[in-house]
């Protein structure tokens, strides 16, 4: 029992450091000139878009690995569909058995999307026309659930020129909607998935945007702590009040909670059976969900009126914390979920 | 990172549930007394089993400490006793020869209680501020002055107790330890109320106590450098088992609310899980802080982060308790039992550094924030 990252993971995360640094975005204005393809072609070269693709049945890396890359990319606010294109989308097509497709994935051959309900509460059907489609400016294809009993099947939904981009408040992500009165093919791929298989994978999307949550928060706090270190006011360091102090470090405590119960749900997914994986994932996320949003006002207050201002990073950052506590369900939903688990319900 | 039981860990729980089982039967129904019980632990090898075979423990990693605590509560049996995790590796760290051998066996084995003298009635937060006077006259310490907040007083063989020796130098080197037995004459013990109905924690009174001139710990003027070393572990919720205490009431709670039909209410039903979360929070952050203590690395930030995220899971425990029983809990119907458990989760954010105390340390000496300049 060993609640801390091994030396490989240490690696890992200081590899992920770097990379999310180079196709990350540190002012507003760098999202005019980010360069998808490039950060894709960093994220295949790298490996990460292949953590969970198997061998001998066994995901290459587990969540640990997934929770790391994700809390480095949101960290530094990179604005790649890492998690929709490449982490989740190869969890599903290995679940389908589509190992081939999620190796092409891996290597950048093909980008997929997913289709999510309008609640963001998960998957979406593949007739649900009012779907959105989350995963970079132009996927080739989306990937849909048509939930049959208690397990699902995996549907391609070809995405064509059916949907147009939504102007979604995180500028980091890419929303897309149908267009009205579109029409689109849908395929049902792959073998069935397992209701337990379904779970397990709603475990690791919470936990991966958990991740991407903590990482953007807590890179936020450190920026606005090191912002207090320097701006004068009234001939001190504004850092050195009290009122800001307690602040900080409330968020500080907040970030830390995030990380160490977005670590146990991550290393849940592949150590736990998929109930008990869902509810650490659920309950790592009614945590974040519960102080994301706070930590992310504090930031913006602490900045002052420079923090208002729409070419200042503070809103950016504020912007991810929102759509990441609204993925797979806030604070509430969760609660209404771990309460019903937990007393023996669904 | 691997949170499952390592082969020697499962070995090692498997050994303690049969043990706990039949210790647990062979009570009856009974409550242990505490001395009865802390006895039974260290005869089984359970107490300062972290501590190193030098220390006379059994040098296990401090992670088995999170197994004992769950397994313990789980089993329905007290807490494990916390004065061996602190006071007993303080002693050991700072005590002279003769003290070791006077003191550590028996605070092992349960046959010294110790109670903790350091926080006054001027001296809270503040604790250096504090104004009991310890003076050497001739072979003896003799000390006077008054301490607050000396829990188990009423209970307790001996005392560590924080005393100002040199009253000329600055108020942080002027401070030592001494051993107080609380049977000399001059010590007097009145047990407090707190809000929550109960009387855990005293009132002490030193009254010219006379103590042999040996019985301080470490140097004269040593005591804060002493009692900061100590106070590392009392903040711990992981040394002190805290967490299995709090799980267990949520545990009873939820048992009431669901006998009493109260988690029909949907603001009932989120309240309690919100409960379970931040208890979950709080256990995660405690694994993590004894996983780190293990590789040698603890992060320095552990113990204010520690303390916030304690507070946070107790008063969310003690809301809970309201919310779930409501007016019921208001109009007594409940013998009092709810709204005695919130009060009781109020001192959390008080006792062992206040949570504003938690967030200047945080603030200043983690996150490097300037100390105001004000004095």
């Amino acid at each position: 029992m060993l609640a801390v990252l091994d030396p490989e993971q240490e690696m890992l995360k200081k590899t992920a450091r770097s990379l999310a640094a180079s196709v990350g975005v540190k002012n507003p204005q760098d999202l005019e000139s980010v360069d998808e393809e490039k950060a894709w072609r960093a994220l295949t070269d790298t490996g990460f878009l292949g953590l969970r693709l198997r061998q001998d049945g066994q995901p290459l890396a587990s969540g640990v690995e997934a929770m790391i890359v994700a809390q480095e990319l949101g960290g530094a606010l990179a604005a790649t569909p890492f998690l929709w294109s490449g982490l989740l989308a190869v969890e599903l097509l290995e679940l389908a058995g589509l190992s081939d497709i999620a190796e092409s994935v891996a290597g950048g051959q093909e980008r997929p999307g997913l289709l999510l309900g309008t609640d963001l509460l998960g998957l979406a059907g593949p007739d649900d026309v009012h779907a959105v489609l989350v995963g970079g400016v132009q996927p080739d294809y989306a990937l849909a659930m048509r939930r049959d009993g208690s397990g699902g099947r995996l549907v391609r939904v070809e995405v064509g020129d059916a949907f147009a981009p939504r102007a979604a408040a995180d500028f980091t992500a890419h929303v897309a909607g149908r267009v009205a009165g579109s029409s689109v093919a849908t395929e049902d791929i792959g073998q069935p998935i397992a209701a337990a298989d379904l779970d397990r994978w709603l475990a690791l999307a919470l936990t991966a945007v958990s991740a991407d949550c903590a990482g953007s928060i807590r890179s936020a706090l450190d920026g606005v702590v090191d912002y207090t270190k320097h701006r004068i006011a009234y001939e001190v360091p504004i850092g050195s009040f009290q009122a800001l102090q307690h602040l900080c470090a409330d968020a500080f405590a907040a970030c830390e909670g995030a990380v160490t119960t977005n670590s146990y749900a991550a290393w849940s997914v592949d150590g736990l059976d998929p109930r008990e994986a869902l509810l650490a994932a659920r309950t790592a996320k009614a945590w974040v969900a519960s102080v994301a949003r706070e930590v992310a006002e504090t930031v913006m207050q602490i900045y002052g009126g420079i923090g208002q201002t729409w070419e200042h990073i503070a809103h950016i950052y504020a912007r991810r914390a929102l759509f990441d506590t609204a993925l797979f369900g806030g604070e509430n939903y969760q609660l209404d979920q771990i309460y019903a688990m937990r007393s023996g319900g669904n | 990172m691997d949170y499952r039981d390592s082969a020697e860990e499962a070995a090692y729980r498997a050994t303690l549930r049969d043990w706990l089982t039949t210790y647990v039967a062979a009570l009856d129904g009974r409550k242990p007394a505490y001395r009865e019980w802390h006895r039974a632990l260290f005869e089984a090898g359970y107490i300062g089993q972290t501590w190193t075979v030098e220390e006379g423990g059994k040098g296990l990693p401090s992670t088995y400490d999170a197994i004992l605590n769950h397994e313990v509560a789980k089993a329905g049996a007290p807490s494990v006793p916390s004065n061996p995790a602190y006071l007993g590796r303080t002693l050991f760290k700072f005590g002279s020869e003769a003290q070791k051998e006077q003191f550590l066996l028996p605070t092992l084995n349960g046959d010294i209680q110790w109670c903790q003298g350091f926080s006054e009635p001027g001296a809270g937060s503040d604790l250096a501020a504090m104004r009991t006077r310890a003076e050497l006259v001739g072979d003896e310490w003799v000390i006077s002055g008054q301490k607050l907040w000396t829990s188990a007083a009423h209970e307790s063989d001996w005392c560590f107790l924080l005393a100002r020796s040199e009253p000329d130098r600055p108020r942080h080197k002027g401070i030592s330890v001494f051993l107080v037995d609380m049977s000399r004459p001059g010590v007097g013990v009145r047990p407090i109320r707190t809000t929550d109905g109960e009387s855990h924690t005293c009132e002490t009174f030193w009254d010219d106590v006379r103590i042999p001139k040996e019985n301080i710990l470490g140097e004269r003027g040593e005591g804060w450098p002493i009692a900061m070393w100590a106070l590392q572990f009392e903040r711990g919720p992981a040394h002190l088992g805290i967490v299995p205490p709090l799980q267990r009431s949520l545990a009873e709670l939820e048992g009431v609310a669901k006998e009493r039909g109260l988690s029909e209410s949907v603001d009932v039903r989120r309240a309690l899980a919100k409960a379970y979360v931040d208890l979950q929070v709080l256990d995660l952050n405690s694994l993590t802080q004894l996983s780190m203590q293990v590789q040698g690395k603890p992060s320095g930030s552990d113990g204010p982060v520690a303390k916030l995220l304690w507070a946070i899971g107790a008063q969310s425990l003690g809301h809970a308790w309201l919310e779930a029983l409501g007016p019921d809990a208001l109009l007594g119907l409940d013998d009092g039992h709810a709204v005695s458990q919130y009060f009781h989760s109020r001192p959390a954010s008080v006792y062992g550094g206040s949570a504003q105390i938690q967030r200047n340390l945080l603030s200043q000496r983690f996150m490097g924030m300037p100390r105001s300049v004000a004095k």
